[in-house]
């Protein structure tokens, strides 16, 4: 059975799906029927909570009793023997669930050694795909031959003929490939930066130019070993060109705008870039998004590359990473601008953030209604700083402010019901004071949308 | 309310269940394959000294497919699932699913292979009723016949040592050693293996072979015997020293050899022939081993033979016996040795309807051959059955040719060997 993808991939799954429905002829055996009932069940009861409930808590902590169930199965393999029956399948089973079970004892043990140990990453990342890989050989082993099924082609891609065992060594070695590629690729980081002096943060980009480098010659050589050579590889590049055309366009524009901005070193990993107006610190530079952290609220924001690439940016960190920031505040009219000007300059100059050069400058800026208007602007070195440099600023203003007599003026609002329409003599009255309301106070209307008379 | 109170039960143990359901469902698949047929499990050996390929099991692979399909004609109700090991790790994979109940319906291996496998309790013993047994040539079954007088399993086909060349380089294969020596001379090449198994035809050209029989049976070979086998060697060490007579450490080095016209000519065996017919095409020769001035070369044959697993339920063992039946019938064993012509059949009626028909190098192939070659086949298998012995000859017979081995120490060597690993 062969179903025709095109006329330069072809998949034939028959002899796949054959291979598997003559594993379903061990069923006929009443044997093996017995010892998968037997694993069956016992894994039903360990499911329900049956085993571990059936021994007291107070005996056995709680991870040698997730043991119970496989050495069951265990037991029963050994009597099995002992009775002369097949009883292969129930250890391995027994010994299958066991392996898995002892990665959190071991795990505890490894922690109790040293704390410091990458317990976790070591168990996602290798032990528990190697477990997974030798238990489907050993399975495929126990049902067959291995080789048989590696030799069974399913596959034909540009006249290359795909076999199963190959395309199961080609995952596995992608998958090392990608898992263990950032080792080198530190190690190459950190030997730029000893023999030529890269800075660390340059480094970080680097480390990840060097780990597409081990991912793409990695890539290249699996393909190489699976027996697509340079014709099959034109072939697929003229394949791709037409499926960037129409579906992965964005994928591969991503990727390629990630690799651009690794050699253009605008967005590495350390940046600190504004995003609406937020100041978000570049966590990773991945294969199709850019991995930020937003200063305000610690979001993490992912953004397509091609954005970065595409749209404009600001950038804190780009050639140096000072910052600019500024406070405005207002003060009486009564009070002598020079005074405030100098007054303001030593406060911010006084915060131990805020950066002696550029130096630290006060503005007068607008005569407004109810207070002149300074600004103080200051640099820091950190951008992510700016925020809590200002929130400080503010409030030595206000102590300062508050110490030297300074008022900060505000508009005062003042609301009172009023007639309407107005009588005589509230009309008198307010002709009388001048028609001018004081300063800071106006009328508001209540019930009614017109404008008041002073305005009109 | 009442319905939900029915369903209770059910849901709590819908594990159990569906396990219950799913088992019952694949058993049936299992059973009836879709169309009523029986799927049963062959384990093949596969000898890894001819298979020292990247695609090994290839050529096997593509004859047991074709072979399937045949067989789904004859006999709809059987289909047949062969996985190929080699030869050597077949005992150890059998050990392991034959624990575990998952053991194959059928162990198709060599007969010292089979006779092994029945010692170790891997495969059954073989009852053939007397109609049966005389469909199957005497000398066969003797072969398979444990100590206990019971069959490790029943002979199919046999397989044959033999001269392939090139037809574009040679016209005719020599007939004797002098010729062999005289075509070399003249820039034919030659190809042997250095192994003792493969290089044993040559032994009865000079009569060697008596030198190990007694060897093997513990006493001193005669005078005249050891020097016949002195005599061997020394054609082994001339041999070595000729250009065009090459020596390589496998079979499947030697058929590469001959496949890109490296070689001229190289001993085989009849069951690599489908390969080298793929390549060669019609320039492909076969021809009987060269006689020497003793006597005619004593090729060993490789017996194929089919045992019953252990592990089969009531219906598969049913089917696989039922098979092998079929299988030493003279309509099956004629028509399989022709379609592949690679195996000798095993049924005296069938073997001469056929001989008249199969390559030049089968025809010589007689029945008194069978009962000659007997000896060789005892002395080989008793090699075959110890790693250690065979591991040590070879190193004699490697020091012989490319070393400095001399004839008459080797040939001693051998006999000592042979004397103490009995």
């Amino acid at each position: 059975m062969t179903l025709s993808m095109s006329y330069l991939i072809t998949i034939g799954p028959g002899a796949i799906a054959s291979e598997l429905l003559s594993w379903l002829s061990y069923l006929n055996r009443g044997t093996v029927l017995l010892q998968l009932l037997l694993v069956g069940l016992v894994m039903v009861a360990e499911k329900r909570g049956a085993l571990r409930r059936s021994v007291k808590h107070r005996l056995l902590p709680e991870h040698i009793r997730v043991l119970i169930g496989p050495i069951l199965l265990l037991m029963s393999s050994a009597l099995f023997l002992l009775v002369g029956l097949p009883w292969g399948l129930l250890r391995y089973f027994g010994l299958l669930w066991l392996g898995w079970m002892l990665f959190t004892p071991l795990k505890t043990l490894l922690l109790s050694i040293n704390k410091k140990f990458p317990v976790d990453e070591l168990e996602s990342t290798f032990l528990r795909p190697v477990y997974v890989i030798v238990a489907t050989i050993s399975f495929i082993r126990l049902m067959g031959s291995t080789e048989n099924l590696a030799q069974t082609p399913v596959a034909n891609l540009f006249g290359v003929e795909l076999t199963l065992g190959r395309i199961y060594v080609a995952i596995i070695a992608i998958y090392v490939i990608m898992t263990l590629s950032s080792r080198p690729a530190t190690f190459l980081a950190w030997l730029s930066g000893v023999l030529f002096g890269v800075r660390p943060r340059n480094r970080r980009g680097l480390e990840l130019l060097f780990r597409y480098s081990v991912i793409i010659i990695g890539i290249i050589g699996v393909a190489y070993f699976i027996g697509i050579d340079g014709t099959a590889f034109i072939a697929i590049a003229g394949g791709l060109s037409v499926g960037i055309g129409f579906g992965v366009k964005e994928i591969i524009s991503n990727f390629i705008s990630s690799i651009w901005l690794l050699f253009e070193g605008s967005v590495r990993p350390g940046e600190i870039l504004m995003i609406n107006g937020d100041p978000c610190t570049v966590r990773k530079l991945g294969l199709r998004a850019t991995q930020l952290r937003r200063g305000r609220d610690g979001a993490e924001l992912l953004i397509p590359n091609q954005n970065f690439f595409t749209q404009e940016a600001t950038s804190f960190t780009a050639t140096e990473t000072s910052r600019r920031d500024g406070v405005v505040v207002g003060a009486a009219y009564d009070h002598d601008p020079d005074i405030i000007v100098e007054l303001l300059k030593t406060i911010a100059k006084e915060h131990k953030k805020v950066l002696e050069y550029p130096p630290v400058n006060a503005f007068v800026i607008d005569f407004a209604e109810s207070s002149i208007n300074y600004k103080v602007l200051f640099w820091v070195s950190n951008p992510l700083d700016a925020f809590e440099v200002g929130s400080d600023i503010r409030r030595t203003i206000w102590k300062q402010f508050e110490q030297k007599g300074i008022t900060i003026p505000f508009p005062q609002r003042q609301v009172y019901p009023m007639e309407w329409p107005p009588s005589l003599q509230q009309s008198l009255h307010s002709t009388r004071g001048g028609g001018v309301m004081p300063q800071g106070i106006q009328p508001e209307l209540t019930g009614s949308d017109e404008e008041p008379h002073s305005k009109a | 309310m009442e319905a939900s109170r029915l369903c209770a039960p059910i849901r709590r143990n819908r594990y159990p269940i569906a396990l219950l359901l799913s088992t019952a469902l694949l058993g049936g698949c299992g059973m009836t394959d879709g169309r009523r047929s029986i799927v049963l499990k062959v384990a093949q050996a596969s000898n890894e000294n001819e298979q020292r390929t990247p695609h090994r099991f290839e050529a096997e692979r593509k004859i047991g497919k074709d072979f399937q399909q045949q067989l789904k004609e004859m006999q709809p109700g059987i289909k047949l699932h062969p996985s190929i090991y080699p030869e050597e790790s077949l005992e150890k994979e059998l050990i392991v699913q034959t624990n575990s109940g998952l053991g194959p319906d059928l162990v198709i291996a060599d007969s010292n292979q089979a006779l092994n496998l029945v010692t170790l309790g891997l495969t059954e013993p073989i009852q053939l009723t007397k109609e049966r047994q005389n469909l199957i040539n005497p000398a066969a079954l003797e072969r398979v016949k444990t100590a206990s007088g019971s069959l490790a399993g029943q002979p199919v086909s046999q397989y044959l040592q033999l001269a392939c060349f090139d037809k574009r380089k040679l016209k005719k294969a020599p007939t004797t050693l002098k010729e062999l020596s005289e075509a070399s001379g003249k820039g034919t090449i030659f190809g042997m293996v250095t192994n003792f198994q493969d290089l044993y035809w040559s032994l009865g050209s000079f009569g060697a072979g008596e030198a190990l029989a007694t060897s093997l049976a513990g006493k001193k070979a005669t005078v005249a015997a050891h020097a016949r086998l002195t005599e061997w060697m020394r054609w082994l060490k001339a041999s070595s020293y000729q250009q065009n007579i090459v020596f390589v450490p496998n079979q499947a080095t030697l058929r590469k050899a001959l496949i890109q016209g490296d070689m001229h000519w190289i001993s085989c065996w009849s069951s690599q022939l489908p390969q080298l017919r793929e390549e060669l095409k019609e320039h492909l020769g076969i021809a009987p081993l060269p006689s020497g001035e003793f006597g005619r070369a004593t090729p060993i044959t490789r017996l194929q033979v089919w045992a019953l697993g252990k592990n089969s339920s009531k219906r598969q063992r049913a089917a696989s016996l039922n098979l092998l039946n079929f299988m030493v019938q003279p309509w099956a064993q004629k028509t399989y040795a022709l379609k592949y012509r690679k195996g000798y059949p095993v049924n005296p009626a069938a073997a001469l309807i056929v001989s008249k028909q199969l390559p030049q190098g089968f025809k010589a192939f007689t029945e008194d051959e069978n009962k000659r070659i007997t000896r060789g086949d005892a002395i080989v298998s008793a090699i075959d059955a110890r790693p250690k012995l065979e591991k040590e000859i070879k190193s004699t017979l490697n020091q012989l040719i490319f070393d400095g081995l001399s004839p008459e120490k080797a040939a001693s060597e051998l006999e000592t060997q042979i004397k103490l690993k009995r």
